[in-house]
């Protein structure tokens, strides 16, 4: 869950070290008014951290043998 | 019937902990008695509290703190050393950098306070609604929930104050409508496993009304695990504020405020590193503060702890 901070965070990073990176590239844009950009910036990290989560979930899976014994007995 | 209207009250009034007073009078140690008692007993959340304490006070009095006015600039003086005059010596233009930063207390600690208020207000009615009713509104308003936490918090503040231009209003409200869905989630939570519990059973078997149950059976029980969560996030509110100010979102230019001070002092880090260090400091011990109080505060209001009296 943590993966959103870092997401968050490297937006400051880039910030303050100039580094061309998309955090950098959207906190331009916000500047400059580029909407599609700043939306197109919010849907791809959602994206990324629901993506994140999901590899979270699923290696639970796979480190955890209890839980795949407890979901073959819910199903 | 009366032996069950008693039983009712008296059940119900035991976790009510709000009313210290009463408790006081009739002889017994409430569970806030006992709680206060096991954090005054705790040194870091003490520690912590009088640094909040401190950090308030200056918050309030910051005029008759400042040495000199924070937004005035003189250019001859930029970038002095600390010296009589200037205690922190001044920044890029000039001004007194222990002034503004007695000042940005003012800036960050009342936005952090707002926010908080506005995500309470919003939050307790809309979980406890969720946790009450169950079933089709919990179902709907938890969507709602999970919609918004697929996002990042911190990105989608960041394009909601993004959208809406800068100012430290839009980022409290950005920070409003990325914060509240947390505190939802944790109130429901919280609502359905006291609604179950016997004590409110009871209350409505003695005719309590839904609304009176809610606010006179559950709110109570919800609130202590609320109040812990909101001190250890009065730090990372902070943070965030400071962090959206550093890009430039929040307070505008002359207003002083630590992450914009730390904004305008990171082009100068080589020569004059104090413009950064001190700002840092700054957010560093107040947040720092507040998650001492908080775990103080999680530690003294356990309702494990409550129950094992």
């Amino acid at each position: 869950m943590s993966f959103g901070h870092l997401l968050g965070g490297a937006v400051i990073v880039e910030t303050i070290f100039a580094w061309p990176g998309v955090g950098k590239f959207a906190v331009d844009s916000i500047f400059n008014r580029d909407y599609p950009v700043i939306q197109g910036y919010a849907l791809f990290m959602a994206v990324v951290f629901v993506l994140a989560n999901l590899l979270v979930d699923l290696s639970y899976v796979s480190l955890d043998p209890r839980i795949r014994l407890e979901r073959g007995d819910n199903r | 019937m009366s032996i069950s209207k008693n039983s009712g009250i008296g059940v119900a009034d035991y976790p009510a902990a709000g009313k210290l007073k009463h408790q006081s009078e009739t002889g017994t140690y409430g569970p806030l008695t006992t709680a206060l008692e096991r954090l005054l007993q705790d040194k870091l959340a003490l520690l912590g509290f009088g640094i909040i304490l401190v950090v308030v006070i200056i918050t309030v009095f910051a005029p008759y703190f400042a040495p000199n006015d924070p937004v005035k600039v003189d250019l001859m003086q930029r970038l002095v050393p600390p010296q009589a005059q200037y205690p922190l010596g001044t920044d890029h233009l000039g001004r007194c950098l222990l002034s503004r930063l007695l000042y940005g207390t003012r800036a960050s600690l009342t936005t952090a306070a707002l926010v908080l208020a506005a995500i309470m207000l919003i939050s307790i009615p809309f979980g406890t609604l969720a946790g009450y009713c169950g079933g089709r509104v919990d179902n709907i308003l938890m969507r709602i929930v999970d919609v918004l936490l697929a996002f990042p918090g911190l990105i989608l503040a960041l394009v909601i104050s993004g959208m809406l231009g800068p100012g430290l209003l839009n980022v409290m409200l950005a920070l409003v409508a990325v914060w509240w869905v947390g505190y939802a989630r944790v109130i429901r939570g919280m609502v359905l496993s006291v609604k179950e519990k016997e004590f409110v059973l009871a209350a409505r078997a003695c005719g309590t009304s839904g609304l009176g149950i809610i606010i006179r059976h559950i709110l109570p029980n919800v609130l202590s695990p609320v109040i812990v969560l909101a001190t250890l996030d009065m730090g990372k509110l902070i943070i965030a504020i400071s962090g959206l100010s550093f890009l430039g979102l929040g307070s505008q230019p002359p207003a002083p405020e630590w992450g914009a001070m730390l904004n305008d002092g990171h082009s100068y880090m080589q020569v004059a590193p104090q413009l950064m260090i001190y700002p840092g400091l700054c957010i560093m011990m107040v947040v720092l503060a507040f998650n001492l109080l908080g775990d103080g505060l999680r530690d003294a209001l356990d309702p494990r702890g409550i129950v094992r009296l």
